[in-house]
C-alpha cells in the first residue's frame, strides 16, 4: 500500500517579519533621554591667562631686529572699569588727553557700544596696522601659531582693572569689548589678549 | 432567485495589516545617532552646573572638563553633579585680608599630585564655572591662587551669545 502524501506540502509558509515593537521601544525612551541632555543654549569657553604666560605670548611676538633695531615702545592700554564708567589709559598716563579718556555710564549702565568704538580708535590711531607676522608655539594645542605684530610691542594686549564689587558679566563684556570690532560683516581684531589687574 | 454568496469574500485571506514600523524606525534611527553625534562633538561632558549662572561672552571656543571648581557668592566648590563639596566658604572669599584661598589651594594641589601619581603630564589646566554676579575681588582671589597652584591656563565656561 502506497504512504499518504505528505501534509508538509500543503502548510502554508507564513512570512515571519523581524519584531521591530522592542527596538522601538528602545528608542523611544532613549531620544526623550537624548534630547533632556543636549543644551540647548550652547556653551563657550573664555581662555584667560594670567599675566606671566601672557606676558610670554607677547614678547614671543616681538623680534629684537625689527624696526631697525630701534627698542619698541609699551602701549600699556589699561581699562578700568569704574562706578562713573570705564577709564581707558595709555603709556601710563592718568591726566585727561589724548592717551587718556572716560567712556561714562549711559542710562546707568556700562556702555560696551562706545568702548568698543573708542578702542578701534586708539587701535588705528596707537596701533596701526600690523608690521608682520610672527609665530609661537601655543602649548595647549601644540601648534605654531602665527599672530601680527605691531609698533608697539604690546599691540594685542588689553589690562582689565575694576572696582571690587564689578560682577563678573560686566569684566566678560569688557574682555568682549576690547576683543574684536565688527566693521559692517568685517571683523577686526582689536586686542584679544586681557590681563585682570587689580584695581589701582 | 437569490445569488449564491459570494466565494471571493468567504474565502479571501484576511491578511495580517499591522503598523508598518520600518519607515518609523528609519526616522527613529536617523534622529538617534543625529542626538548622538551632536552630542559626541559639542563635549557633553561638561554641563553648565544648577548651581551657577552663567555670564554670556561672544565666544565660540567649546570647552573641554579639566579639574572643574565653581564659584559662586555662596562660595567656592568642586564641580559636582550633586552636592558640590565646599573648598571655601564666602567668609575666606570676603575677607580683605586674604589673598590665597587655603581649601582652593588645597584641593588643586591634591588634584596635580593625583595626575602626576597616575603617570598623566600635568597641563596646569583648568575649568572655572564663575557665576555672573560674583565680584572682581572674589575672582581676583581665585585667579591668583590657581596661579599659585601652578594652573596656568584658566578657562571660564560662559555661555554662547550671538554675535552682534
Amino acid at each position: 500500500m502506497a504512504f499518504k502524501p505528505s501534509d508538509k506540502k500543503k502548510v502554508d509558509v507564513e512570512d515571519t517579519e523581524l519584531n521591530l515593537l522592542p527596538v522601538m521601544n528602545l528608542i523611544i525612551v532613549l531620544i526623550p533621554l537624548l534630547l533632556s541632555v543636549a543644551k540647548l543654549s550652547s556653551m563657550a569657553m573664555l581662555e584667560y591667562l594670567p599675566p606671566a604666560e601672557s606676558a610670554e605670548v607677547a614678547d614671543a611676538g616681538a623680534p629684537p631686529s625689527e624696526g631697525g633695531g630701534e627698542e619698541k615702545q609699551n602701549l600699556q592700554l589699561i581699562i578700568n572699569v569704574a562706578e562713573t564708567g570705564f577709564q581707558v589709559s595709555m603709556f601710563g598716563k592718568i591726566e585727561p588727553g589724548p592717551y587718556f579718556f572716560e567712556v561714562p555710564l549711559q542710562s546707568g549702565a556700562y556702555d560696551f557700544e562706545s568702548l568698543n568704538r573708542r578702542l578701534w580708535e586708539v587701535k588705528q590711531r596707537e596701533v596701526g596696522s600690523p608690521t608682520g607676522l610672527d609665530s609661537a608655539m601655543n602649548d595647549k594645542t601644540g601648534r605654531m601659531e602665527v599672530f601680527p605684530t605691531y609698533r608697539v610691542k604690546d599691540g594685542r594686549e588689553v589690562s582689565i582693572t575694576a572696582i571690587a564689587k564689578t560682577p563678573f558679566q560686566v569684566v566678560v563684556n569688557t574682555m568682549d569689548a576690547a576683543r574684536k570690532f565688527k566693521d559692517g560683516e568685517e571683523e577686526k581684531e582689536l586686542f584679544p589678549i586681557a590681563l585682570l589687574k587689580q584695581f589701582q | 432567485m437569490a445569488f449564491a454568496p459570494s466565494k471571493g469574500k468567504k474565502h479571501r485571506r484576511k491578511e495580517n495589516e499591522g503598523l508598518s514600523l520600518n519607515s518609523m524606525m528609519d526616522m527613529m534611527t536617523i534622529i538617534l545617532l543625529f542626538l548622538l553625534k551632536t552630542m559626541g562633538s559639542s563635549g557633553a561632558l561638561l554641563r553648565p552646573s544648577p548651581y551657577v549662572q552663567l555670564p554670556t561672552a561672544a565666544r565660540e571656543a567649546q570647552p573641554q572638563k579639566t579639574i572643574a571648581i565653581l564659584v559662586t557668592p555662596q562660595g567656592v566648590f568642586e564641580d559636582m553633579e550633586k552636592n558640590p563639596r565646599t573648598l571655601t566658604p564666602p567668609e575666606e572669599l570676603g575677607d580683605p585680608n586674604t589673598i590665597m584661598l587655603s581649601g582652593l589651594e588645597t584641593f588643586l594641589t591634591e588634584q596635580k599630585q593625583f595626575t602626576e601619581k597616575l603617570g598623566k603630564p600635568f597641563k596646569g589646566e583648568i575649568t572655572v564655572q564663575c557665576d555672573k554676579e560674583v565680584t572682581y575681588d572674589w575672582l581676583l582671589k581665585v585667579i591668583n591662587t590657581c596661579g599659585q597652584a601652578e594652573y596656568g591656563i584658566i578657562n571660564f565656561v560662559v555661555m554662547q551669545a550671538k554675535s552682534s
